[in-house]
Formats: C-alpha cells, sequence, structure tokens
C-alpha cells in the first residue's frame, strides 16, 4: 500500500478490541518499524457510524469538526533496529514456506 | 454505543449473536435474533444513560456487509437464515462464472472478482435452494438485504399494517458495492450482472448515499410524520476510515477483530480521504489509491476465514435449543409488556438536530461466543475466532 499510494508511512492507527493487547500492538510498531497509535476512542467503527449519522442531519457542521474530536490515548514507537526487522521477516518467510503445499 | 457531540462514549449495550454452522463450509446467523438484539442493545445503552428516545440526534449503522439476507415482505420473516460473507457453499457459483468466462465483465463493471464471498451468488443460492423463494421474488413478496438494510426495513416499520406503510427497502452504496451487482461508474443495478445471476430485480433494495436521512420515521402515532431520523449504514473498516482523519502526512489505520482490512489514509496536506459524506463513499477513492482491488486483495482476505472451514465442534441437545429459544421469546414478550418495544420505534422519531442531543450508533452484534446448538439437520458450533 506505500507503495501504491507512493507515500512515506508516518504511523498506523489502530483501532477493535485486540488493541487491548499491549503486547500485539508493540509486536505490530516493531515488525512494521512505524509507530502505532490507538484513538481515546477504539470503537471507531461505531463513533464512524454515528459521524455519519450526526452529518446528515446538521449535528455536526462538517468532517473537519470531527477531526478535532480525535485524540490519541497510547502509543507504541518501535523497539527493534533495522537488523532485528529484517531477520525477523526473513524467518517468517520461512515459516509461510514450510507450510505450503500440504494439500495435493 | 451513544456519543456525545465532542465524540465521546456516553453509554454503550453489547450483544453476541450466535454463529450457526450447519456444515463445514457454511456460515450462518439467524436474522430475527440480530434485529432482536438491536431493539436490546438500543434500549440498553438509552437505560444506561439515562437518556430517551428525543434525546437522540440520529441513529448510525454499521454493518457485515456481504451477509445475505431474503425474507418476506408481507410477515418480515426469513426465508432462511442469513448467509454470512465467510460462507463458501457457492464456490461452485463463482467457478462457473468465471469457467463461462464472464470475469472480465464482472472485474470491469462491479470491480470485483468472482468469488463465493460476495452476496450475488448468495442470492442465487437461496433463489434455487429454498422452496417457494423464486416464486415469490417474482411476484415482489421475496426481498433481498444485507444486514444493513434488514435492520433499516425493520426500523423504519417492518411489514405494513394498520394502515403504516412497510418499512424502508434501502441499502447503501459501500453494501452494494459488495455484491458484484452494482456498476462502480452508474452507482446502479445492472442488469447484465443481474442477469449472469437469475436474480429478480424487484427484489434489491433502492441504493443510496451512506450518510443522508433515508427516512423521516412515522413516529408514535401511526400515520404522523415528524423529524428526521438519520440513518446510515456503512461497513465497518471503510466507516473506521470516516472516523479517523487522516493526519498531515500518511497515516495507515488497522481494524483488529473482524477481517484484517488495512485502509489507506493518504490525505495530502490536511484533506482527509474521504472529505465528506460521499456520494460515491470512497470507492472511487478506492480506486484512486491504486487499485487495490484490482490487485486481488479482496481474494487475499477470502483465504484468512478460519472459521468457514472449521467443522462443527460440541454438541448439545435438542431439549436445550428449544430452551434458549423460549428464553428470548420469553424476553421479547416482556419488552413489549414493559412498552420498550414501542419505545424502540420512538427511539425513530427524533426532532430536529439539537447540540444538547446525542448521536447514537448501532453496531451490529458481533459474533457468539454463546453456547452451540444442535438440530435434527444443523449442527449449531461454538467459535471463538474473531474475523
Amino acid at each position: 500500500m506505500i507503495a501504491d499510494a507512493d507515500l512515506e508511512l508516518e504511523a498506523l492507527k489502530v483501532d477493535g478490541g485486540i488493541t487491548a493487547n499491549e503486547l500485539c500492538m508493540q509486536i505490530q510498531a516493531d515488525v512494521l518499524g512505524v509507530a502505532v497509535s490507538k484513538p481515546e476512542v477504539a470503537e471507531t467503527t461505531c463513533l464512524g457510524a454515528a459521524y455519519a449519522a450526526g452529518l446528515a442531519v446538521g449535528f455536526w457542521s462538517s468532517t473537519d469538526e470531527l477531526a478535532r474530536n480525535w485524540s490519541e490515548a497510547q502509543r507504541w514507537e518501535p523497539q527493534w533496529d533495522d537488523a532485528q526487522r529484517e531477520t525477523g521477516y526473513a524467518q517468517w518467510k520461512k515459516a509461510i514456506d514450510r507450510t505450503l503445499d500440504w494439500v495435493d | 454505543m451513544i456519543f456525545d457531540h465532542d465524540g465521546h462514549e456516553v453509554a454503550r449495550h453489547q450483544l453476541e449473536h450466535e454463529q450457526i454452522l450447519p456444515r463445514p463450509g457454511w456460515v450462518e446467523h439467524d436474522p430475527a435474533e440480530i434485529w432482536e438484539h438491536t431493539q436490546t442493545a438500543i434500549t440498553g445503552a438509552l437505560d444506561k444513560a439515562g437518556l430517551t428516545a428525543s434525546d437522540l440526534a440520529a441513529i448510525g449503522i454499521t454493518n457485515q456487509r456481504e451477509t445475505t439476507v431474503v425474507w418476506d415482505r408481507r410477515t418480515g420473516e426469513a426465508y432462511t437464515n442469513a448467509i454470512v460473507w465467510q460462507d463458501t457453499r457457492t464456490d461452485k457459483i463463482a467457478a462457473a462464472l468465471t469457467e463461462a468466462g464472464h470475469d472480465e465483465l464482472i472485474k470491469h463493471k462491479a470491480g470485483l472478482p468472482p468469488a463465493a464471498y460476495f452476496s450475488g451468488g448468495k442470492i442465487q443460492w437461496i433463489l434455487e435452494n429454498v422452496d417457494g423463494v423464486r416464486e415469490a421474488a417474482e411476484e415482489g413478496h421475496a426481498i433481498f438485504g444485507n444486514t444493513d438494510t434488514w435492520l433499516i426495513w425493520w426500523l423504519t416499520g417492518g411489514p405494513a399494517r394498520d394502515g403504516r406503510d412497510e418499512g424502508l427497502h434501502v441499502t447503501d452504496v459501500t453494501n452494494a458495492g459488495r455484491t458484484m451487482l452494482m456498476d462502480l461508474e452508474t452507482l446502479a443495478w445492472d442488469d447484465e450482472l443481474i442477469a449472469l445471476f437469475d436474480i429478480p430485480k424487484q427484489m434489491l433494495p433502492e441504493i443510496r448515499s451512506s450518510s443522508e436521512v433515508y427516512r423521516p420515521h412515522p413516529g408514535r402515532r401511526p400515520g404522523r410524520r415528524r423529524g428526521p431520523g438519520g440513518r446510515r449504514p456503512r461497513r465497518p473498516a471503510r466507516r473506521a476510515v470516516r472516523a479517523r482523519r487522516a493526519s498531515s502526512r500518511a497515516t495507515l489505520k488497522n481494524t483488529y477483530g473482524h477481517r484484517q482490512l488495512p485502509r489507506p489514509q493518504h490525505g495530502h496536506g490536511d484533506r482527509p480521504l474521504v472529505q465528506r459524506p460521499a456520494h460515491d463513499d470512497g470507492l472511487q477513492a478506492r480506486r484512486r489509491a491504486g487499485g487495490l482491488r484490482a490487485r486481488g486483495l479482496d481474494r487475499r482476505h477470502r483465504v484468512g476465514d478460519p472459521v468457514a472451514a472449521r467443522p462443527a465442534r460440541r454438541h448439545r441437545g435438542r431439549g436445550r435449543d428449544r430452551g434458549a429459544r423460549e428464553v428470548r421469546r420469553g424476553q421479547r414478550r416482556r419488552l413489549v409488556r414493559a412498552g420498550v418495544l414501542r419505545a424502540v420505534r420512538a427511539v425513530l422519531a427524533p426532532g430536529r438536530a439539537r447540540r444538547d442531543r446525542r448521536a447514537v450508533a448501532l453496531q451490529q452484534p458481533s459474533r457468539t461466543s454463546r453456547g452451540p446448538r444442535s438440530r435434527p439437520s444443523a449442527t449449531r458450533a461454538r467459535t471463538s475466532s474473531t474475523r
């Protein structure tokens, strides 16, 4: 996706139940090499539904107004260096290879 | 969940619903249970917040797309359980389309590769395999919807009765865009695509945008029209993009808990990816983002459906099955007696939006972790897997 969009990735914003798992979020940051950021309202999906509804009836006037509501609750910074990341990724790919071709 | 004007959570009420796995590869939901739980969740959240229906400015819906319900508009009864997005029973329908050389047409018009995932084949399966549905559809009685359409139809009235209009049969572009039946250019049902699945067109809902007032609710008294009841369905992941604003530089968001679907938020400058309740609702933006769909991302996600491939496990007797159903019926009766169900209808009759009112969002109940049940013809199993 980064290649498609031709952009640097600054942070990965996350939501949903698993964001409660510190280890999982830290691994995500380490593997990606970018910070992982969690908003105050982790139920982003629901909030989005409310925003779409509220915009339609004028409860909120614009998406700019909604953007001002956003705030970060927690952030995980990557703790691996590049070498660690590359080794890990190579191992991962190897592991994937080992799982293939079970069914003839 | 109920939110205030600052986007803070006011209250929430959550219920899980059952994942029904009649055989390997099949995944179903009970549409009646989803509607019952929706009502309970609304009243539950209002109770917890100490609010009444008139405190609400609008209602929004987010749902699991692709999941297919076909029901009788005269009674509100589904002809069969909802076929869930994960369900792979329509593999052969998808493969036949490919064999017949329709891949390019479907990809070009609908932007999707033929796959069991999408609603078109699921509708066709129900038409071909459930007795009487095709006839009923041709006569205009059997109608189709994803879960958004099912809930809006009920929330706006359900079946016509006592001189009251029938509920609204509508969907939004983000749901329609996952059926293989909508032309991405026109954002309308496409006759050529519909013909591939042999679907009577009159059973399809009207396609609307994702953020608009669909119908002012008739209110407590029959025939009486009151203020706007905004309600819009969107897919969770895509809606989350809306809710999360791209910062000045590139960010990516990932929703954990359903399918892992990273969405780019590559607003240049301070422009969000989706700027307003867009009529194309991100579909165009998504294509601009580099033809993700064309690169087969959708298909790849399908591979990660662990539940679909999991055989049913853990059995329970029929007696318990009846018991659970009885409990649900009893709960409903109590709600009706207490006037709570009437209050739910009133939720949809909010007056004009005011600053002090709250916006509420309904999220389709998540998968069940409740006990399994078994039926003579179908084993119901428990799963705690996430999408």
